[in-house]
């Protein structure tokens, strides 16, 4: 909370007298003071800086103070401004506080009534804001875990219908030999779903905690963990044939991240296995330098062979939930998830066509993330 | 049975590209391209006679599904007999002369 010892302060008045005293009063407390001897000054000095508190006589040389107190209040709506006058009238004060003056003062001033003044309305923003703060902070909460649960009851419906309907055929192609082949299929697909969901209760988890909690970065070896991520999508993926290769501009590179660079590989890399129906997946990840806006970037492309992603889809792909248009394309949640810690990097993530121009040779996932160098 | 679409687009393509168009649609919400409410409305606005059964895990949809012509709606998960009911249903509701 601000007190009145940290705040910055606007003295308006003409009056060389009442400055000074002000000045000394408010700086005792220890206040920033500056002074402006006409509405012009002030709005200049508005401009240089900024106030928490405006005193202004309402009789200045170059307009009427009231006009001085609109204008402030449009343009810098959360200063507290404070009337001082020698020519009070009711009709005056009245209109003051309408145009949202903070208080409304008679000379001669009785200092430390005015002082209060300030200290109580500094008080009371603080506390206004804070509570919008927290308003926020609880629609925020509530949105998201909306948007959890709707994910949730969509894609475990999605995978329960699966295994049921698996499970459902198989009990019918027990008694008919004919039907083996069909019948280990359908148990295939029973144990996919079942891991997939238990993916998908992952990635929520890890979602949910990357908007709960301040992750820090810090400098991470990424080929090390590269490598890693693919023997173990190679191992969780055996009846798949994947071959990927890696070209790299270094064979030790640290990049700004934390530990769910991770989870951002591997679910590029099983993005790129689920949309591939070829017999055998072929994936190039190229790692390059880029540098934008004066910032070192390590640039990690992930080429895949697969079904390519059509353009009216490129940018959509990373968004899930989105409010306004609750049509939401496929299921799981691995590309949100990706976004989310890429962005907590600082870092960007786009797809491109593979062979530009031709979605359906392949994508290519484009990966920007702070260098150490 | 007629085809099988990945999308709302190939879905409504594919119903074009009939001459006999089918009677029955099974119809998912979402889905890339184009979802399940704007297929059903581009499919009856082609033949209206055309039942479609709007199958969807996600059951907010429904009550926009039925308001815009959907012959009815399937909540995930549902089992095959009450999938095979509907189906009955749908083709009992163009010829009554249909038994089980």
């Amino acid at each position: 909370m601000i007190k009145i010892f940290e705040s910055k302060l606007l003295i308006v008045d003409d009056d060389d007298l009442m400055c000074e005293t002000l000045s000394d009063i408010f700086q005792e407390k220890g206040c920033n003071i500056a002074i402006a001897k006409n509405g012009r000054e002030a709005f200049d000095k508005m401009e240089q800086s900024t106030y928490d508190i405006a005193i202004i006589d309402i009789r200045l040389p170059d307009m009427d103070g009231m006009l001085l107190l609109s204008e402030f209040k449009k343009i810098y709506p959360e200063i507290i401004c404070i009337i001082i006058t020698g020519y009070a009238t009711l009709q005056n004060a009245s209109n003051a506080l309408k145009d949202g003056a903070d208080g409304y003062f008679l000379k001669p001033l009785i200092l430390e009534e005015l002082v209060q003044r300030a200290q109580d309305v500094l008080e009371k923003r603080d506390l206004q804001r804070k509570l919008k703060e927290s308003e926020k902070k609880y629609r925020e909460a509530y949105n998201r875990a909306d948007f959890y649960k709707d994910l949730f009851a969509h894609d475990i419906n999605n995978i329960l219908q699966s295994i049921l309907s698996g499970m459902q055929l198989n009990k019918e192609y027990l008694n008919m030999p004919e039907k083996l082949g069909d019948l280990k299929e359908n148990y295939k697909i029973i144990e996919e779903q079942i891991l997939r969901g238990a993916r998908l209760v992952s990635n929520v988890r890890k979602l949910s905690k990357l908007e709960d909690t301040q992750i820090l970065n810090k400098k991470i070896e990424i080929c090390n963990i590269l490598e890693k991520s693919i023997t173990y999508i190679k191992d969780s993926y055996k009846e798949r044939n994947i071959n990927v290769q890696i070209d790299s501009v270094g064979k030790i590179l640290y990049v700004t991240a934390n530990d769910f660079i991770e989870d951002l590989f591997e679910n590029i890399i099983i993005n790129a296995i689920k949309h591939n129906r070829n017999p055998l997946v072929e994936i190039i990840i190229k790692i390059s330098r880029e540098q934008e806006n004066n910032i070192n970037f390590l640039k990690i492309e992930f080429l895949d062979n697969g079904k390519g992603i059509p353009d009216s889809r490129k940018k959509q792909i990373f968004q899930r939930g989105n409010s306004e248009k609750r049509s939401v394309h496929g299921m799981g949640l691995g590309l949100s998830l990706v976004k989310k810690i890429v962005d907590t990097y600082k870092g960007e993530i786009w797809v491109e066509d593979k062979i530009k121009g031709d979605h359906s040779k392949g994508s290519n996932f484009v990966l920007l993330i702070p260098e150490v160098v | 049975m007629a085809g099988i679409a990945e999308n709302g687009e190939d879905a409504v393509s594919m119903f074009i590209s009939f001459s006999e168009k089918p009677k029955v649609v099974l119809l998912d919400h979402r889905m890339p391209l184009k979802d399940g409410i704007e297929t059903t409305k581009e499919i009856l606005q082609i033949e209206n006679s055309t039942k479609i059964i709007f199958v969807s895990a996600d059951a907010s949809v429904k009550e926009e599904a039925l308001s815009i012509g959907a012959f009815c709606f399937k909540d995930k998960p549902f089992t095959i007999e009450n999938l095979i009911d509907s189906i009955q249903n749908a083709l009992e509701c163009i010829d009554p002369t249909i038994t089980s």
